[in-house]
């Protein structure tokens, strides 16, 4: 199990206890003496038919040598409280960080780096949970968990800065596009009946060819994977 | 930093974004009384942690923490973290890169390189970067431990499930083993392990080291052999953490929390560890 495996697992498992939930008995309900048993239904906020319109903030989270941010869009066609079909473009940058430039300023060392400034995909989402919240403020929040499967492309970004070597002659920087499959995991805040708070988390893997990033054009090439982990924050509004 | 910053908020926002009470169809009353109260209770768990953004090495961490609760809201507590790390990838291929002005080898580094081509190279040698690597050994923190809010959901219409979500912040110490960074080769410090060249017979030291050499040990001169031994060092830490405790059969519960440790005072200043954690404990 590679370092980018164990980081994916570690993140979903956590984030899956953490939004999934442990599950007992609806029978525990029954012990708020009292009161009724309708204790989360009905639902506060009704998604089947509707469209959900989103923006946000993605970071992808496993990258040794950078950090890269993307704005994203999100746009949602709910089929009924349970399934939607989905869809998010997201487009950004990427930051070197301190580990890259000190190997570049006082070691002299580029190496290839896959840089993500790209995302499109579509996926199916399941929300087979919801439930809400009491904070101290004395506010009770309501929220939704969903999880999503789907597929589409990663952006990458070869900036060819490790063809440094006299005689080197290097490609101009260029994108390449690679197609990539998509498992994610996220929550709905709910601000009021109509727009929510988003936040989530995506496993997202992509395959590639190591000749694209190569610096002579008959370099030899082997297909490869990258994962990327992304973490997400974002509004969104009900149409 | 940056990205540690992000999650943070996001939990953070996560946690304050609050609704229109004045809508609430079924009640607030139905959540206001507790099925797991924990005012002037004991909490003491153990759990599993994975610091996600050190750039050479992997770390987990096993911690075991206890806390008491003054009120429903309120608790104190404290951990003790013990941190294993192994080298990434990234790590091994630097401590091995090659010296190779004149591409003659296919790898960048000797421990990618499943060839021979270095034994027949004529102008490629190791020329291995040591960057500054500080691996976590042991952490100590005192906390407050504040609770955002409490909650249940309902998972398929047939299953509930109560939850806290904690909003965790104190100080400690970390101990960690820190290797300084380095540019030349152990042991000789007017030969540099990385750098172009120099003209035949002009008299320069060339840089790098060769695929066989060894110290007056017998320790080669790159990857891990070529090390310094580490420096112990101990340093303040503040710590800030978000966590949500899933509740069960009243005694136990699990938890996973995303947390930072900032730890200052450092050679490097201020350095921060992001950690994700799953735990498990009992309430008595």
């Amino acid at each position: 199990m590679g370092p980018a495996y164990l980081r994916a697992a570690t993140l979903c498992v956590l984030i899956g206890l953490l939004y999934a939930g442990w599950q007992e008995p609806a029978v525990a309900a029954l012990e708020f003496k009292g009161y009724e048993i309708r204790v989360i239904r009905p639902r506060y906020v009704v998604k089947a038919r509707r469209a959900e319109l989103g923006v946000g903030l993605s970071a992808v989270m496993n990258q040794s040598f950078l950090y890269s941010y993307l704005a994203t869009g999100i746009l949602t066609w709910h089929l009924s409280e349970v399934w939607a079909f989905e869809g998010q473009a997201a487009f950004g940058t990427t930051f070197d960080r301190d580990e890259k430039r000190v190997l570049d300023d006082d070691f002299n060392i580029n190496t290839v780096i896959l840089r993500t400034e790209m995302l499109a995909n579509g996926r199916v989402v399941w929300t087979p949970s919801y439930g809400k919240y009491f904070l101290t403020s004395s506010h009770i929040v309501y929220f939704d968990t969903f999880i999503s499967a789907g597929a589409g492309v990663s952006g990458i970004r070869y900036t060819f800065k490790h063809c440094d070597e006299p005689g080197d002659d290097p490609p101009s920087a260029r994108s390449k596009q690679y197609p990539t499959m998509i498992l994610g995991i996220g929550q709905r805040h709910f601000i009021d009946r109509a727009s929510s708070v988003r936040i989530g988390a995506d496993w997202q893997r992509f395959s590639f060819n190591t000749a694209d990033g190569a610096c002579g054009a008959d370099a030899p090439g082997l297909p490869a994977s990258h994962d990327n982990i992304i973490l997400s924050l974002g509004w969104s509004r009900f149409l | 930093m940056n990205r540690y910053l992000l999650v943070l908020c996001m939990c953070l926002f996560s946690c304050v974004a609050s609704a229109r009470d004045d809508q609430v169809g079924d009640g607030d009353e139905v959540i206001l009384r507790r099925l797991f109260p924990k005012a002037r209770r004991m909490e003491a768990g153990v759990d599993f942690g994975y610091v996600l953004n050190p750039a050479f090495v992997e770390t987990t961490l096993v911690q075991v923490s206890g806390r008491y609760f003054f009120s429903e809201v309120w608790g104190v507590g404290v951990s003790l973290g013990m941190a294993q790390t192994k080298d990434r990838h990234e790590r091994a291929c630097v401590e091995s890169f090659y010296n190779d002005p004149d591409h003659e080898l296919d790898a960048v580094c000797s421990s990618d390189d499943k060839s021979d081509q270095l034994a027949t190279a004529t102008s490629a040698n190791l020329g291995p970067a040591y960057a500054p690597i500080r691996e976590l050994r042991q952490m100590f923190t005192v906390y407050g431990d504040y609770t955002l809010a409490y909650g249940k959901q309902i998972l398929l219409l047939g299953a509930t499930s109560h939850f806290d979500l904690r909003l965790r912040f104190g100080a400690g110490v970390s101990m960690a083993d820190v290797y300084d960074e380095r540019t030349t080769v152990r042991g000789h410090p007017e030969r540099s392990t990385r750098g172009t060249m120099p003209a035949e017979g002009s008299g320069a030291i060339p840089p790098g080291v060769g695929a066989d050499e060894r110290d007056a040990d017998g320790h080669l001169l790159y990857g891990i052999e070529g090390r310094d031994a580490p420096r112990r060092e101990s340093t303040p830490h503040i710590y800030l953490g978000v966590a949500e405790e899933l509740l069960l059969f009243r005694r136990f519960y699990v938890e996973g929390e995303l947390a930072t440790y900032a730890l200052f005072g450092t050679k490097e200043g201020l350095k921060a560890f992001l950690l994700a954690r799953l735990g498990m404990g009992v309430r008595f």
